[in-house]
């Protein structure tokens, strides 16, 4: 039996967490949570997610893309996605090739496009 | 009763003192009012080496041409001629060349100085020159007039009585001088009426009559500028309220985002995990409803996304902020980044760019935003598994952005309308196209590509599709 992948959501916003967590298990994935950067980078560690989910506004305005260049510079081998409001993404000028993520999800986020876009990029059936 | 009279002389006394001592920032005034110090004695350096020329060709003339031939004219070119040598040493000391002025505190007060002496020495310079066209007789003595003005302009109530005093003094110290026959009458007929020796009725008229015109001419310059400076003050004030309150307002918006966006994120979601049966079925209506709430959640959402795009409009600075950037790498990374918007929709799309990068000027994330709406409202506007082009091309000095669909399409009668504030238009009722705009988002696609000196146009066929797009001015590269 395939091993169910890990996917690390790091939002500071309990009900997104929460909304992510029945999104992402209902198609079979594990998660993870952590509440902000900190704890997001510690996560990361401990459970060494198949992917993570990172919120760009945390408790900073731009803390999101903190934690996907420190990730980056960890060598984090796993596909990272950003969680923007609508605009957010482009007001911060975030540019997803140089922090190195696989996608940008606008707020609020389809579940079946994140599903698919999940189990496409992790090769699940 | 004494404390009141106390505050009340207090308050008084405060008055007077702001009266006169108060400039146009309502600090200390320390002389002058002005706060372009150095271009208005610049000014007045100038002009008084034109008085000076104008001395020597006035009394060439007075004595040539009008023939008033007891004018010591020899006298008064002498006096021109300290007057020009004079000016052009303040000149020399207080514009040395550019680089070598300053800001500071020094220089202006060196500036202030130069000012003062100026002042100061064009009173007594007019008194000799009228002692030397008439004395008491001259006609020139109108001129002391001018001199009280332009202290009333330039200094403080206080200063500018000071010299209006002095002046005087100057004046009557002349009149007194040539009525004990101290100094001599000069008598250039022609410029005086009359060659009689002044009698003592006379001198002390002219004082009397001299005294009242500088000093009602002192009284009313400064508070004419008084009033100036006030409503000045005032102006900067109402100025200053005004932006803290404008500050205010956008800080405020900002909050009122933010704290909005999150809660309805997280209502959206969870009604779609509602919606997808991750809570157990839903019936059909129970489906239709949750749906409908959805629907208008993303109206919302769209509501405040063209907000959170108006305030960022109203905060760039166009000329501080703008910048060369690369169209062709950003279209993409737009595309890129909505590809989950265009995924939920199955529509294809397709990106025609030219090999050769465009370059534009401008707030990079403005045009982005002007892009990316046009493209949000062709993935809403037009029904499943349509179609998309994005492409961009050049055309004399400008580049061409257009969004092409083949959704619903706009009547030829709401084209007009489109890129006005607030607009919504009628939409027919369109299998898999429930989307509704807040009506600014045109708006501000069409304030920002104007700003950057662009145009926006819309070519539509209602059930055809339209294409959306804007030319701005290209930066042409080698």
């Amino acid at each position: 039996m395939e091993q169910k992948k890990v996917i690390l959501i790091i939002d500071d916003d309990p009900d997104i967490r929460s909304a992510l967590r029945v999104m992402l298990e209902s198609a079979g994935f594990v998660v993870g949570e952590a509440a902000n950067g900190e704890e997001g980078l510690k996560a990361v560690q401990r459970i060494q997610p198949d992917a993570v989910i990172i919120d760009l506004m945390m408790e900073n305005v731009d803390s999101g893309s903190q934690v996907a260049i420190k990730l980056k510079e960890d060598k984090y081998p796993g596909p990272m996605y950003m969680l923007s409001s609508a605009g957010y993404a482009v007001r911060y000028n975030i540019d997803a090739r140089e922090l190195g993520l696989a996608g940008i999800f606008q707020k609020p986020v389809d579940p079946k496009v994140l599903i698919s876009t999940l189990k496409a990029k992790l090769g699940v059936a | 009763m004494s404390s009141s009279s106390g505050k009340y002389s207090q308050s008084l006394l405060s008055k007077i003192i702001r009266f006169f001592l108060r400039d146009e920032e309502g600090s200390f005034p320390i002389f002058l009012h002005s706060l372009r110090l150095e271009d208005q004695l610049y000014d007045f350096t100038i002009i008084r080496f034109c008085v000076a020329v104008l001395i020597v060709i006035g009394s060439f003339f007075a004595k040539y041409i009008l023939g008033i031939y007891q004018l010591n004219h020899y006298a008064l070119i002498l006096l021109a001629i300290i007057l020009f040598l004079a000016n052009t040493i303040n000149f020399i000391i207080a514009f040395p060349s550019r680089r070598k002025r300053s800001k500071s505190s020094t220089y202006r007060f060196l500036l202030v100085f130069i000012l003062h002496l100026s002042i100061a020495t064009d009173f007594l310079f007019l008194t000799i020159a009228i002692w030397l066209v008439g004395g008491v007789y001259s006609p020139f003595q109108t001129f002391f007039i001018f001199h009280v003005i332009i202290a009333s302009i330039l200094f403080s109530p206080l200063i500018a009585f000071a010299y209006t005093i002095y002046g005087y003094l100057l004046f009557l110290t002349l009149a007194i001088l040539i009525w004990l026959q101290w100094l001599p009458q000069m008598y250039p007929m022609g410029a005086v009426p009359s060659n009689n020796p002044p009698t003592g009725t006379y001198i002390i008229t002219v004082a009397v009559v001299q005294g009242l015109l500088f000093f009602l001419t002192a009284s009313l310059t400064t508070h004419l500028m008084y009033f100036l400076r006030e409503g000045q003050r005032q102006i900067v004030r109402i100025n200053r309220d005004l932006e803290r309150l404008c500050d205010q307002r956008k800080g405020f918006l900002q909050i009122a985002l933010h704290n909005l966006r999150s809660p309805i994120s997280a209502i959206a979601m969870h009604l779609q995990n509602l919606l997808y049966g991750y809570g157990g079925e839903l019936n059909e209506t129970q489906q239709a409803w949750v749906q409908r709430s959805l629907t208008r959640i993303d109206e919302l959402v769209s509501f405040l996304h063209d907000l959170e795009n108006l305030s960022v409009m109203e905060n760039a600075d166009l000329l501080r902020e703008a910048k060369e950037f690369e169209l062709n790498s950003l279209i993409e990374k737009i595309i890129k980044e909505n590809q989950d918007l265009i995924a939920s929709k199955n529509h294809e799309i397709k990106v025609e760019l030219p090999e050769k990068k465009i370059y534009v000027s401008g707030i990079q994330r403005l045009i982005q935003e002007a892009i990316l709406n046009f493209l949000t409202n062709a993935i809403k506007y037009t029904p499943q598994n349509g179609k998309i082009i994005v492409r961009a091309y050049t055309h004399s000095s400008y580049v061409r952005i257009e969004v092409e669909d083949n959704g619903i399409g706009i009547s030829q009668e709401d084209i007009p309308k489109l890129f006005k504030e607030f607009v919504r238009l009628k939409q027919q009722k369109v299998e898999g196209v429930d989307a509704t705009g807040s009506g600014l988002g045109l708006y501000i696609v069409r304030q920002v590509i104007e700003s950057h000196g662009g145009k926006v146009f819309v070519k539509s066929q209602p059930g055809k599709g339209s294409i959306f797009g804007f030319d701005l001015p290209v930066i042409r590269k080698k």
